[in-house]
């Protein structure tokens, strides 16, 4: 309904928080993701019988992911703390140039 | 901006519909069935009730054991004299005590192997069969320990190798899903 009543507002979008909104919703999904395939391939084993999870996954399950927010809140902290930022991580280039050439 | 990872504020009883507060409810009961108590305590009725039919089973089978009149007047009667009430009163008693003792039996086997195996996955945070030999050989070791240390060691060494062969049974079957669902 807000598009009838103010129409001018619907042009401009502030630049800055939607880069800002981009780069938290990368953070998010980044860390959403590694969660899901980490803990997935550290304590969910390859054979199985039935759908639901066990005592045993459940609970690996549930420290793998407590312990990766914490470390992932302790990191953001010292993170910010030092100011780190891309030109930090040049070194990561490589990496990713060698792993994606197929080394 | 607010942690997306946490599960949305938790809505009191009275403001849920009847259809949420009934899967409350039952998310609630199977919490509780599927903690390490409630696993045990489970296992343990189930273990008892087995251990009853078990016990009446058996005893119906040992026909074979002398069972004394319990008459103090007439000590040398047989239990053939006895009129078929009385007579059937002492099987009956005889029938009741051994099935107790059977279904405690069980009862305790159940709960102790259900208790210590779900305690000792919930440790390791792992699910093989290493849980069940570990479950085997307390309960088989606990359950023996008052006859001395070497019939404890013996009574967890079959029980863990009793365990581990159920175990290894059961998984048999487990594997890797199929990568799809046309070339089986």
């Amino acid at each position: 309904m807000s598009m009838f009543l103010n129409q001018q507002s619907l042009q401009t979008v502030d630049e800055t928080k939607l880069q800002y909104a981009e780069i938290q919703y990368d953070a998010m999904k980044s860390t959403l993701n590694t969660i899901f395939a980490q803990c997935s391939q550290k304590c969910i084993p390859l054979d199985y019988g039935e759908n639901d999870m066990n005592k045993g996954e459940t609970v690996c399950t549930d420290r793998c992911v407590s312990k990766f927010m914490q470390a992932n809140r302790l990191l953001g902290a010292f993170a910010h703390r030092v100011r780190l930022s891309e030109s930090d991580l040049s070194h990561y280039e490589q990496i990713k140039r060698k792993y994606l050439s197929g080394n | 901006m607010q942690n997306p990872f946490l599960p949305p504020p938790k809505k009191s009883l009275q403001e849920m519909t009847q259809e949420e507060q009934a899967e409350q409810g039952a998310k609630q009961i199977m919490d509780v069935i599927s903690s390490c108590p409630g696993k045990a305590i489970m296992s343990g009725v189930s273990g008892y009730v087995l251990g009853g039919f078990f016990g009446i089973f058996m005893a119906s089978m040992a026909y074979d054991t002398p069972v004394g009149t319990g008459l103090q007047s007439n000590p040398l009667s047989k239990m053939q004299d006895l009129p078929l009430k009385q007579q059937m009163k002492i099987q009956f008693k005889d029938m009741l005590a051994r099935t107790y003792s059977s279904a405690k039996n069980f009862g305790y086997i159940g709960m102790i192997f259900a208790g210590v195996e779900c305690g000792v996955e919930s440790f390791r945070a792992k699910n093989d069969i290493y849980n069940g030999t570990i479950a085997g050989c307390i309960t088989g070791g606990g359950l023996a320990i008052k006859s001395g240390p070497q019939a404890a060691l013996f009574g967890c060494a079959g029980f863990a190798a009793f365990s581990s062969a159920i175990d290894v049974y059961m998984r048999s079957e487990n594997g890797r899903p199929p990568t799809n669902d046309y070339d089986m």
